[in-house]
């Protein structure tokens, strides 16, 4: 048994050489796993995996979910929704303390509803939001750090791409997942929201007010701008809650609703349909190309023996289900520094999962916690996807650094937010009850 | 020699560009496909026979497969930037040949057992019972098949132009392709 | 030597405490280690020939339905649900249609390297259902989830059968994308379903006698003369205990469904009950045509002598009256001693 350590180590060891190289993190996944299985098993067995893993994978009907929840995010934000609730939002919000930047931690709250993923959130609210914050004198870390840090509401507000590999992954009920991820959603958005009060009241030269007054019409109107929001929400959120359908069936309601939206408000055109196929293809070509690396490393785990020894390990160890969790965060700090979220997730995963169970974990619960750290991984230098995007929608204007000591206030917010959602499992399982009954 | 990589190149993104119209249009269609058996459901009770069987093995099959040629070509599968920063300017040329190399060894080796595998399963004419009749899935294999041979090509002339053309760093990275 | 066993149960499968376990217990004493791989993490279903083939797995446990194009002459005996409704009487006539004069059987497994270690017959399937269902009137128009022989079976009685995973049956169930699953009676407690089905049809529809425990040649080939003979000794003990496992959980379960969750067991109506009659006839066309057309060898024979093994199994299990020791002698001397891979 001790072996499996050896071999599982050097693995990890390899696929760190392979990831500093550059290869590409699913052909380093790939490389390591066949080579392992072949160390483990033989060449024919590695071989055999390589012909079989690929369409097992894919041949999926939950992970059908992913493409179209891609798409419907795309449509939403080259349809131009994003611009309409920003504008709606400020409207709105404008005038409180940081104002501008609690509109746009509302409206990256509400295209959530919209969005599946945490980076696509990101990108449309920096080209979006940023400029106006800049352009209001709004300190540059605060104005960047609000955008980075709301995006990630995108992956914890329903629809969820994240949520629908976990539960593909684990075999959690994906609809569950997704309805649990609303409440410490919206408890990460309320705290964000705190924060930038917080901030704006302590240092209002960093979020100096907006002047603009909006007459009760005005307010009126952008409201009627943003219809299509409910719409959307009806047609996922709704559906799922009340059972109507199921995670995939729900986002093909919503991928087609998003697009129907764009065609009503005219804005479907030849280009942001063209746009709107290349931001999904280019996302799901990415994603499904890690996924098919990792199917093939959690064989190879699975056959190193790894798991079970963790498993009598832990049961040994006699971990208490918060020593488990703490655990994770701690591995998900520091995976999370450097990898890719859906990497990390399939690198761990395989691991985890028997010591979820063994310590009889709900999985709802820590489909939360993985999803909330994953997250958090997204925003902590020095590789920070949310930030990435940031920096890459708004070119020279903004430095990296300045985006990343932006973030650090909203990650500060983080050990709140956290600690809420470990010591209550009642804020992210209440929901889901609720829709059982 | 340049001008054979360069009739390369255009080949491969013409295929690459044909495998993700194929992925569209199957994403459109499993879109549309589910929309319509959930609302027949809904309406008239009575879901469609096989919507569960051809989603996943034909427009599954399909999206994840047929879109990793062009998305490489784009180079937008994911990397760790963080070390190469590092690298000496040498050693990163030697790396990247070496990472470059790997991955065409790699998509070449799936491509080929792709093959393998879709002529077992033609040769076998792999069905899936779908209680009222029995829907042929060995076709699907062919999919996936495609699909390798389009990455394999893809990272293979990637690989040759590496070797070929020093001069000239294009990799990028373009994070808002993903997620 | 270890020994790399795949299959796609969990560890908490009903099986797992009762039958592997000690099983692999007993052969540990000749040095023989049986490494399980739970939860379809190496191997599953269809994908468990070719990957005793390739040397992913040298032992796995499947039913043979899944893989019904690389098995059709061992299907040939899983697609008479009804011939007989005790899971012991299908745990032998399992084996031993199989294992004794089916050439076709062993040619399709030596296809992939491997053949039978043994074979045991899950317990019988019932219909599970929100609302009462004990006549084909109720029935009619229900969304069932079931597959092949079920399925079709229920079609012919008005009901709609729906494909989907056993995993995503629960939360269909409760929210109404299904009415009804089909499904041996412990699905009620592994995957919650005594929580949205109240009522159950209390009619046996039919059981599948087509669990395999396939293993490698090469691995056998390459155990000493003693390992051999202690995974030889030890086949028709694990088969019985795992048959008995299901059927001892299926009480179980049966039981925590009525007393604790609330269930109701519905006797079945005069209709319904005729309705099963015509199917047990029926079943033998339908499993020749599918037979032929998958390609088993003498299919019509072969069906006959699944039959003859029927009643000439009742008969013994009649005799032993349900004891397992005398089961397990009665297996060993009529089927697997005469079986040498
Ligand atoms: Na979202
Ligand atoms: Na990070």
């Amino acid at each position: 048994m001790s072996d499996s350590i050896q071999i599982v180590l050097t693995a990890l060891g390899a696929l760190l050489v392979l990831f500093a190289i550059r290869v590409p993190i699913a052909v380093a996944l790939g490389i390591v796993s066949f080579l392992g299985i072949a160390y483990v098993r033989g060449f024919g067995a590695a071989w055999g995996a390589l012909k079989t893993a690929p369409y097992e994978f894919g041949a999926h009907w939950s992970l059908s979910a992913v493409p179209m929840f891609l798409l419907m995010g795309a449509a939403a934000f080259r349809g131009g929704l994003t611009s309409s609730l920003f504008e709606a939002m400020r409207v709105w919000f404008g005038r409180l303390p940081g104002g501008l930047a609690i509109a746009t931690n509302m409206a990256s709250a509400v295209f959530a509803a919209a969005s599946g993923s945490s980076v696509a959130s990101s990108a449309a609210m920096a080209r979006i939001a940023v400029p106006e914050m800049l352009k209001s004198n709004y300190s540059p870390a605060l104005a960047t750090g609000v955008v980075a840090a709301s995006g990630t509401l995108g992956a914890l507000i329903p629809p969820s791409i994240i949520f629908v590999i976990y539960g593909w992954y684990t075999q959690t009920s994906i609809g569950t997942l997704l309805i649990a991820g609303i409440i410490p959603g919206l408890l990460t958005a309320g705290c964000y929201g705190l924060l930038v009060l917080i901030i704006a009241l302590w240092k209002p030269e960093m979020a100096p007010r907006d002047t603009r007054v909006s007459s009760l019409g005005e307010k009126m109107r952008v409201l009627g701008s943003i219809w299509p929001v409910p719409v959307l929400i009806v047609a996922v959120i709704g559906s799922i809650y009340t059972g109507v359908a199921t995670a995939t069936e729900a986002a093909a309601l919503g991928a087609v609703s998003a697009i129907l939206l764009c065609a009503v408000r005219g804005t479907l055109t030849r280009q942001s349909l063209r746009e709107m196929i290349g931001d999904t293809v280019g996302a799901l070509g990415s994603i499904f190309f890690i996924a098919l690396g990792a199917s093939l490393l959690t064989r190879f785990l699975a056959l190193s023996g790894f798991p079970t020894y963790m498993m009598m390990m832990s049961q040994g160890a006699d971990l208490s289900p918060l020593m488990i969790i703490l655990a994770l965060v701690v591995v998900y700090l520091i995976l999370g520094a450097f990898l890719d979220p859906i990497g990390i997730m399939l690198v761990t995963l395989p691991i985890l999962l028997p010591l979820f169970r063994a310590a009889d974990l709900d999985m709802i619960w820590m489909g939360v916690i993985v999803v909330k750290m994953i997250e958090i991984g997204m925003l902590t230098p020095p590789v920070g996807l949310n930030v990435f995007v940031v920096k890459a929608a708004l070119g020279e204007r903004v430095a990296l650094g300045t985006i990343f000591k932006g973030v650090s206030w909203f990650l500060m917010a983080e050990i709140v937010i956290m600690t809420l959602i470990i010591a209550f499992p009642g804020l992210t399982l209440w929901l889901p009850e609720l829709m059982s009954r | 020699m340049t001008s054979l990589l360069d009739l390369l190149d255009r080949t491969g993104l013409w295929l690459s560009r044909i495998g993700a119209a194929g992925t569209v249009f199957a994403l459109v269609a499993m879109m549309l496909h589910i929309c319509a058996d959930t609302l027949a459901r809904w309406l008239f009770h009575s879901p469609f026979t096989g919507t569960l069987e051809i989603v996943e093995n034909y427009y599954m099959t399909s999206v994840v497969f047929l879109a990793l040629a062009l998305v490489q070509r784009a180079r937008e599968h994911i990397k760790v930037e963080i070390f190469a920063k590092f690298f000496p300017r040498g050693m990163l040329r030697a790396t990247d040949l070496l990472a470059s190399g790997l991955t065409a060894v790699f998509c070449t080796a799936f491509a080929v057992a792709a093959i393998q595998e879709t002529i077992g399963q033609t040769e076998k004419g792999s069905f899936r019972d779908v209680i009222f009749f029995d829907m042929p899935i060995w076709p699907s294999y062919w999919i996936m098949a495609f699909g390798g041979v389009l990455i394999a090509f893809a990272t293979i002339t990637s690989f040759l132009a590496d070797i070929l053309r020093p001069q000239g760093d294009d990799h990028h990275e373009n994070p808002e392709a993903f997620l | 030597a270890d020994i790399a066993y795949a299959t796609h149960i969990p560890s908490t499968n009903v099986t797992v405490e009762p039958a592997l376990k000690p099983w692999a217990e007993r052969l540990a004493e000749h040095d023989v280690n049986v490494n399980f791989f739970w939860g379809g993490t190496v191997a599953k279903h269809a994908a468990m020939p070719p990957a005793i083939r390739d040397g992913l797995a040298d032992m796995g446990f499947m039913a043979d339905l899944y893989g019904a194009q690389d098995l059709p002459n061992s299907v040939l005996v899983t697609n008479l649900p009804l011939v007989n409704l005790d899971a012991r009487v299908m745990t032998a006539v399992a084996a031993e249609a199989r294992m004794i004069g089916c050439e076709g059987c062993e040619e399709e497994l030596a296809g992939f390297g491997a053949f039978n270690y043994n074979v045991f017959s899950l317990p019988s399937q019932y219909l599970m259902c929100r609302e009462p269902v004990a006549n084909l009137a109720q029935l009619e128009g229900k969304k069932v989830r079931a597959t092949g022989v079920l399925g079709r079976m229920l079609a012919k009685w008005g009901a709609v059968p729906v494909a989907m995973p056993v995993t995503d049956g629960y939360e269909a169930l409760e929210r109404g994308q299904v009415d009804c699953t089909t499904g041996i009676e412990t699905f009620m407690m592994d995957y919650s379903w005594w929580d949205a089905t109240k009522y159950v049809l209390d009619m046996p529809l039919g059981l599948f006698a087509g669990v395999l425990t396939m293993m490698s040649e090469a691995k056998f080939e390459s155990l000493s003369d003693e390992q051999q003979q202690a995974l030889l000794a030890e086949r028709s003990r694990m088969a019985a205990d795992s048959a008995y496992a299901y059927f001892d959980a299926s009480e179980q379960a049966r039981r925590l469904a009525k007393e604790e969750h609330g269930v109701t067991y519905l006797e079945p109506e005069a209709d319904i009950l005729a309705a099963l009659e015509e199917a047990r006839i029926a079943e033998r066309d339908e499993d020749l045509a599918q037979s032929q057309k998958l390609g088993a060898k003498d299919p019509e024979a072969r069906i006959a002598n699944v039959v003859a093994l029927a009643e000439k199994w009742q008969a013994i299990v009649d005799e032993i009256d349900g004891d397992k020791e005398a089961f397990i002698e009665a297996m060993e001397r009529e089927i697997y001693s005469k079986v040498q891979p």
